[in-house]
């Protein structure tokens, strides 16, 4: 069970708003709720950075705030995926906090080094986790939903007492792992919020503090509870120096102390007198942010607890280290030029200062590998290639590690990575994602020396070893199949012996085409069509098609004008040619001949077009078919040289794979695994059988997705593990 | 007179053809290509290459084509030997007419499509039941009409062969061709004799021509005489200048198909459809070229009579403008760039591209459009009308405006 994925994708997103306007934006939030279709969500009163937090269920990750439109007020949000597991499911877990006054979030990092000597440390976290809720609560619950970001899991504490709470929510980065003595946490990042049915409507709101702290104090949970001596909030506020002396004099008049007057980014802080109730408390933080809306920037409250003073348990670290980025300015200005060499060596620099944080430097581990890379090549290419090589590694570098760095607690506390579409971060899906390619490399007997980014283009494409992929893919195992083209462009890129001006066969192909470069660059998607095939269908054509034309015509409509149905055609048509000619199905092209009979390839091609309508289920070539039929198979029948050649590479680097693996015991208890939404956490020893057997799979529905992603996810965790021992 | 050709400074390659864009060019054969009858992949997948095929592969797809339609019916020689005359046009720096021909089949036959689903009246104005048997009637006279071509020319090829002999010194070869243009007339004159003179099974061309010319006209057989004498004195001038392309073209085709059903060894009766298939291609093809001073019996080509003859004066005078290969300091180059059509109007936007126009040479292109617009327009309209209309436009690559008609059917 506890590995179990629950059905219904789980957001938490999170809003700063401008102060005094959280109410007209938590209103706007709900509507946009309502018309978007979310029908399970709650929200709540944000106390800590964020002023609102909307926790909703959906069916999948589809469902986007991104859709709700512009929301004047907002000046940030995050947005975090999550899941549950069968324990505590997404229903059920939402039902439990609708009901609560009073919640605790807390997004927990497990420490990577104890990870890296302890693997299972996540699945023992939430065992833990479960057991504390069982045991010590008999009032309110303590639940857990995983995430697919930065941080493996968020802990959720309803417990209608701000002290306990928050006692329970510093209490969790201290876990450690007893026996071994290893820190479980890297981090935790934690914040109170209060259900918003307590807050107070606008009408209540507009007549002024008495008549909040009049409804506040309706809660027992806030008029109960007096601030202490151990528990005191802290309120924080950024504000303009003019204004400085009117906001002092309005918490003391309310019953706060000024604090400090603080240098840094905050201005000030206050505190609350002992006697206040958290009523009072509550009301003139909501009062002041609606007084003082144009005077201040931000408020943030922070809890403290003073806790007592514990024994100290000596803790090891794993000692891991990463070499950071070395390189002698001078080559690299000798090789790029100066002014690339400028903006390349700046890269490294801010990749270094990255990779060597102590705190989230381990989100940039699957990168580490490729400034390496970009340095040892690149001698060999001619000035264009060579610029070309720089210009796309410093934007991967740029846009991988902001990519990496959302979600971490850096980028939800401060203002990295707003224009990223994930800005929950999404580091597990990636590694998850990463995993397939680095297998396949080490299965051809190489290194894979990139990782991988989202793009909001339907088009996957790679920038030298760095494969880029739409966003969605992420979570959809069922399109992870589409790297395998990119993992094919890679392999042939290292490869100038599979396509190349110098291969005789594509020389002779050449000498009767005009344009050089284009058609060269057609070969190049033939080759990375068939090698992509081979690389992870098994020879399972039929499958092949399927997929290949339901991604193509899945296409955004407003994007497939970038797309040429014709030319897809031609490549799922040589691709299909190649299977029948070289693949283990001889039925069809019985031979050479065939392959070069434009008569009996124009027919073939027509089928073809005819099979892509039909499966796609709608027109696409317009009453083209003719002319494309006729222009595609004048070109096939001038590549069987080329496809002769090509074959021989795919049978001498062992790219087809053997039908056995699909049936291993291995593959049959992964997939027997995932069928249940469980993750696997074993090893598994052909993740292309595996992709293969979830493509074959009727119902991969959003917990399947997720158990394959969280599998795969820690596949790629061990072999980093193993990478950096 | 004979020196102008030598002073000449062609620049051409020799099977420059009318140029469609592909896209046009598209539009024309996805027509004709979703006929049932077009059901041969062989067949289809030339048609297909054509659109596609760059000048140097046509005139080789569009061999292939005809052969394989008229296989049984004539002879490949003759497309083959018409296709070997384009580069004899290309050297007088004429465009071929191979290719040409080509064009006009598809693109008449996506007019003769539109009208034949317009209206049933319209489809049995063409004769025969079924598509097929239409298309076979323009196939043949579209695909033929200018066979008669190098008879017309003969003299012009001659006069060039002596110039380039002469120029090259050898002047033995080159006096050979003086010697064979002083007979150019007689032999001229006797070639025509000799085409119109061929019979099959009771079956000879002359009357064939003028029975059909009779019909077609709706003229009576006196007339008919006059309208073939007069084409017949035409070649006794300056052949070069006159038109009699036309009436030995379709002498050419008479002759071959009487030939060619001689060695099938069938009786008339037996192919009783294939002459009227005949007499309806040779009407067309005669006509299709009666000069302007003939405006007479031009007027009197009518729709309801002969459609094939009708379209075919239509569609020739559509398909191709101008005759020079190349542009040159007078002519520019021309294209069919865009073909629109809607259930009952075609609208067909040329473009004339030159590198550097000058007003002269603009004002002269204006002057053949506007010639142009009234050869078309000396045919009568088809009564009752057909309600469809062709517009025609002419712009210059400068985007500038040179005329536009409409012709109404």
């Amino acid at each position: 069970m506890e590995d179990s994925i629950a059905p219904g994708a789980i957001r938490i997103s999170l809003f700063q708003t401008v102060p005094g306007k959280e109410v007209k934006v938590k209103l706007l939030l709900e509507e946009a709720c309502r018309r978007e279709e979310i029908k399970e969500y709650v929200f709540f009163k944000a106390l800590g950075t964020f002023d609102i937090a909307l926790i909703c269920v959906t069916k999948n990750y589809d469902v986007s705030i991104g859709k709700f439109g512009p929301i004047p007020g907002i000046l940030k949000s995050i947005d975090l995926l999550c899941y549950s597991y069968r324990i505590n499911t997404a229903e059920s877990l939402l039902n439990s906090i609708r009901n609560s006054n009073l919640i605790g979030l807390s997004l927990l990092k497990v420490d990577p080094s104890t990870q890296r000597a302890y693997p299972e440390i996540e699945r023992t976290l939430r065992k833990y986790i479960i057991e504390q809720e069982k045991n010590r609560f008999k009032k309110g619950f303590v639940g857990l939903v995983g995430s697919i970001g930065w941080n493996e899991i968020i802990m959720i504490a309803a417990l209608d007492n701000v002290n306990k709470i928050v006692k329970e929510l510093l209490g969790m980065s201290s876990v450690f792992v007893r026996g071994r003595n290893l820190p479980v946490l890297a981090k935790t990042l934690s914040f109170v919020c209060v259900n918003y049915r307590c807050i107070p409507p606008p009408s209540v709101l507009a007549k002024g503090l008495k008549h909040i702290k009049v409804h506040l104090k309706k809660y027992p949970f806030l008029k109960d509870f007096v601030i202490g001596q151990k528990n005191v909030p802290l309120v924080e506020i950024t504000a303009k120096p003019m204004y400085a002396a009117g906001i002092k004099k309005y918490f003391r008049q309310e019953g706060f102390k000024v604090a400090y007057d603080l240098l840094g980014k905050v201005d000030l802080c206050f505190e609350p007198l002992p006697d206040r109730t958290w009523a009072d408390c509550l009301a003139v933080i909501l009062h002041f942010r609606r007084k003082f809306h144009f005077k201040g920037f931000s408020t943030s409250t922070r809890l403290r607890l003073r806790s007592p003073e514990r024994k100290s348990i000596p803790q090891r670290e794993y000692p891991w280290s990463v070499d950071c980025v070395d390189f002698s300015y001078q080559t690299l200005s000798k090789k790029y030029g100066e002014r690339v060499t400028a903006s390349l060596a700046n890269h490294f620099y801010s990749f270094n200062s990255l990779i060597q944080n102590p705190i989230y430097g381990s989100a940039f581990l699957d990168m580490v590998y490729y400034p390496k890379h970009i340095l040892d090549t690149g001698n060999e290419l001619d000035n264009k290639a060579r610029l070309r090589l720089a210009h796309g590694a410093r934007e991967v570098l740029r846009y991988g590690s902001e990519l990496r760095l959302c979600g971490t607690f850096q980028s939800i506390e401060e203002e990295t990575g707003k224009f990223s579409e994930i800005q929950g971060g999404g580091q597990r899906a990636l590694l998850a994602l990463e995993y397939l390619p680095y297998r396949v490399f080490r299965r051809l007997n190489r290194l894979w020396n990139g990782f991988i980014i989202t793009s909001h283009y339907d088009k996957l494409m790679h920038v030298n070893e760095v494969i880029q992929v739409p966003i969605y893919t992420l979570w959809n195992p069922q399109s992870w199949w589409t790297l395998y083209h990119e993992i094919a462009h890679i392999w042939i890129d290292v490869l100038p012996q599979v396509v190349s001006r110098e291969v005789p066969e594509i020389q002779e192909f050449l000498i009767i085409k005009g344009d050089h470069r284009y058609w060269l660059g057609k070969l190049m998607e033939l080759a990375a069509e068939v090698v992509g095939f081979e690389l992870g269908f098994f020879g399972d054509y039929h499958l092949f098609f399927k997929l290949y034309w339901k991604h193509i015509t899945g296409i955004d409509p407003t994007q497939r004008a970038m797309y040429d149905f014709g030319d897809y055609a031609m490549r799922s048509f040589f691709t299909q040619l190649f299977w029948q000619r070289f693949g283990n199905n001889l039925t069809t092209v019985k031979g050479d001949k065939d392959f070069m009979d434009v008569d009996f390839l124009y027919s073939g091609f027509l089928k073809h077009l005819e099979e892509i309508e039909k499966s796609a289920g709608q027109r696409l070539f317009h009453g083209e078919e003719h002319f494309l039929a006729a222009e595609k198979a004048q070109q096939c029948s001038e590549l069987y040289r080329f496809a002769s050649h090509l074959n021989s590479h795919v049978t001498s680097h062992n790219l087809r794979l053997s039908k056995k693996h699909l049936n291993s015991s291995n593959t049959k208890d992964v997939i027997s695994s995932l069928s249940s939404a469980r993750i696997w956490w074993d090893k598994i020893s052909c993740p292309e059988a595996v992709v293969y057997r979830i493509l074959q799979m009727k119902n991969v529905d959003f917990e399947r997705s997720i158990a394959a992603v969280i599998t795969f996810w820690n596949q790629q965790v061990a072999a980093l593990r193993r990478r950096f021992q | 007179m004979i020196w102008d050709y030598v002073a000449a400074d062609l620049d051409f390659s020799l099977f420059e053809p009318n140029m469609l864009s592909t896209v046009a060019e598209k539009k024309l054969l996805e027509l004709l290509l979703e006929e049932d009858f077009i059901n041969d992949p062989w067949l289809q997948r030339r048609l297909g290459s054509y659109a596609l095929a760059d000048t140097t592969e046509r005139d080789r797809i569009v061999l292939e084509i005809v052969k394989f339609f008229f296989q049984g019916t004539l002879p490949s020689e003759l497309f083959a030997a018409v296709r070997e005359f384009d580069t004899v046009f290309a050297s007088l720096g004429m465009k071929g007419h191979f290719i040409h021909q080509f064009e006009v089949l598809i693109f008449g036959w996506a007019l003769i499509r539109m009208l034949i689903d317009q209206d049933e009246s319209i489809k049995r104005s063409f004769r025969f039941n079924t598509p097929r048997e239409i298309f076979f009637v323009w196939l043949m006279a579209s695909v033929i009409h200018d066979f008669g071509y190098p008879l017309q020319v003969a003299e012009d090829v001659m006069k060039k062969m002596f110039a380039w002999y002469r120029a090259l010194g050898m002047s033995e070869i080159a006096e050979l061709f003086r010697a064979l243009m002083k007979n150019y007339e007689k032999s001229q004159a006797k070639n025509l004799t000799e085409l119109k003179s061929q019979t099959w099974a009771g079956l000879h061309v002359k009357p064939i021509l003028l029975e059909t010319l009779r019909d077609s006209l709706k003229i009576n057989g006196l007339s008919a005489e006059k309208l073939l004498k007069r084409i017949e004195a035409m070649s006794k001038g300056k052949i070069s200048e006159e038109k009699i392309h036309g009436f030995a073209g379709a002498a050419v085709l008479c002759g071959k198909c009487f030939q060619s059903w001689r060695t099938s060894g069938l009786t008339a009766k037996a192919l009783n459809y294939d002459v009227k298939t005949l007499k309806l291609a040779l009407a067309a093809i005669c006509l299709h070229d009666l000069t302007n001073d003939l405006g007479t019996y031009i007027r009197r080509i009518d729709f309801w009579r002969n459609p094939y003859a009708y379209l075919l004066f239509l569609i020739d005078n559509l398909q191709d403008w101008f005759r020079n290969l190349r542009p040159n300091e007078k002519w520019p180059s021309y294209n069919l760039l865009k073909i629109d059509r809607t259930e009952n109007q075609l609208q067909l936007s040329y473009i004339l591209t030159h590198e550097k126009w000058t007003k002269d040479m603009e004002h002269s292109a204006k002057g053949s459009v506007r010639e142009k617009f009234e050869r078309l327009h000396m045919m009568a309209r088809p009564r009752p009308p057909l309600h469809f209309r062709i517009a025609v436009d002419f712009r210059t690559n400068h985007g500038r405006r040179l005329g536009a008609d409409k012709i109404l059917l």
